[in-house]
């Protein structure tokens, strides 16, 4: 079923100026709302922007949504678990099998900013696609921008009974050992469309299904910017920890000493192509690109490949500190503008 | 253009799309470990890294590019086509003794344990990740008066 949320649009491009509107939501009672999505109508019925939606009970909430309008969606005292069962009924934005889809709106257009903190996300059947994923509706508001911030947020499997296989992403889940176990079929963060996504202390792991799926990828229709900070994880995937195919991309992979991002162990007993990192990037001078304190071992194929390709359109410099880069399949690092070395000569190692 | 859909599964290489692309920018690695897989041989730069047609320039800066231990390369960089060799500053190429890196659940992980790499950072602290460091003599000299 497919829920809309939408602001009016006289209010959508104003942000602390206007009082917050808290609504809070809890599977057992005892809040003003039972479930994420009665509680994103009501902040639609009533528009006040910030919305904040505070969630005061660890559920189950057994709901899939659609997020079309500037709100945050808070863990608040306690860490829910969305076991999604994938939205239907969307026929032009690609939403359909998403777990919990962000895009812009049709009717009410204008910029939205999109907060999920403190939360899990599982999948409720071995059917959903994706974990988070965003595209602009190309039936309507199509040139709006949409700034999503993930704080605290894990994308795994579901053990079959209603919990995440993983808690903290260290652990390479075998699905085939847990009778009832599955996976997102796909990647578990896509983010496409006007994007710039920030997260921290974020995972993606173990996402195992037949589509190959990556722990993050950032496909922006233009030129736009992926912040990845402290803590964060892209674990024991079947393909790729992180993909940034889009041209122009800034990226900026904030780890710190006290907490690295780990990129481990993704499909290390695979034929896949699967690298820690993948760039892929047409950039232009004025783009940051900056990995600090980043961990990237154990993956099948390359540690980290980078393309930055085309003279003449002044590429960034890229600048690494405290890396630690081990024990992948083949190639510690790819610095490349050519196919010579991205072929077949790639294959795991035996 | 609407980015909806990534590059086939299990196509991920990149396309490059013609004979006159090209490597413009610098990158610089600083304070950074990168090993490989033990694999001792190299065929096309597999288990190294891999610096392709360029005309930017690749710079190491105080980098430990392993040739030895359990997780070498085989060789500190490969150049393909018209790569261009890099620029190195205080570059070793130390085993960095990881007391181990399969298990993130243990507070030991990617622990380097490499004497050498004491004072091998471009701030001349150790030269290390986000672990700890904690030199094999040091603690077999400690571990004598037990």
């Amino acid at each position: 079923m497919l829920h809309r949320v939408s602001l009016a649009l006289a209010l959508a491009g104003i942000t602390a100026a206007a009082g917050a509107q808290t609504v809070t939501v809890n599977s057992g009672g005892g809040a003003d709302h039972t479930t994420i999505t009665a509680a994103l109508a009501a902040v639609v019925a009533n528009p006040t922007t910030p919305d904040i939606i505070n969630i005061t009970g660890v559920g189950p909430y057994n709901e899939s949504f659609v997020i079309d309008s500037s709100v945050s969606i808070v863990g608040f005292g306690v860490r829910p678990t969305i076991i999604t069962p994938g939205v239907a009924g969307d026929s032009v934005t690609s939403l359909n099998g998403r777990g919990i889809a962000v895009t812009t709106h049709t009717a009410t257009p204008g910029a939205i900013s999109v907060r999920l903190e403190n939360m899990n996300i599982i999948p409720a059947n071995a059917t959903v696609t994706r974990g988070i994923y965003s595209n602009n509706n190309t039936a309507g508001a199509t040139a709006d921008e949409m700034d999503i911030e993930l704080v605290d947020v894990l994308v795994t499997g579901n053990n079959g009974s209603g919990v995440p296989v993983t808690t903290d992403g260290l652990n390479s889940f075998d699905y085939s050992s847990t009778p009832g176990s599955f996976t997102f079929t796909d990647d578990l963060l896509f983010f496409a469309g006007l994007v710039d996504v920030t997260m921290t202390r974020t995972i993606a792991s173990n996402g195992k299904g037949a589509l190959s799926p990556d722990g993050l990828v950032f496909n922006p229709d233009t030129p736009h910017a992926l912040t990845v900070n402290e803590g964060c994880r892209f674990t024991y995937m079947n393909r790729l920890g992180i993909q940034v195919a889009a041209d122009g991309t800034t990226l900026r992979m904030n780890g710190t000493a006290a907490n690295p991002i780990l990129i481990l162990g993704n499909d290390l007993n695979s034929t896949n192509p699967a690298f820690g990192i993948w760039h892929d990037n047409e950039g232009t001078a004025s783009n940051d690109y900056v990995l600090s304190y980043v961990y990237v071992l154990n993956n099948a194929n390359a540690g980290i490949s980078t393309a930055f390709v085309d003279a003449g359109q002044g590429s960034p410099a890229v600048t690494a500190d405290h890396l630690v880069i081990a024990n992948n399949g083949d190639v510690g690092i790819g610095i490349l503008a050519d196919a010579l070395h991205l072929g077949s000569s790639l294959t795991p190692p035996s | 253009m609407n980015n909806s859909t990534k590059p086939a599964a299990t196509t991920p290489q990149i396309t490059i799309d013609s004979a006159t692309d090209v490597i413009n920018m610098t990158t610089t690695f600083r304070d950074t470990i990168i090993g490989g897989n033990a694999h001792t041989t190299s065929t096309n730069g597999e288990n190294s890294v891999l610096i392709g047609d360029a005309t930017g320039l690749v710079v190491f800066d105080h980098v430990d590019l392993v040739t030895a231990g359990a997780y070498l390369l085989s060789a500190p960089y490969v150049l393909g086509g018209t790569g261009v060799a890099p620029t190195e500053t205080g570059v070793v190429n130390l085993d960095p003794n990881f007391k181990q890196i399969n298990d993130a659940t243990l507070s030991t992980f990617v622990d380097v344990q490499e004497s050498g790499l004491a004072t091998a950072s471009s701030t001349a602290s150790p030269l290390k990740g986000a672990g700890d460091f904690t030199p094999i003599l040091a603690a077999n000299a400690w571990n004598m008066y037990q």
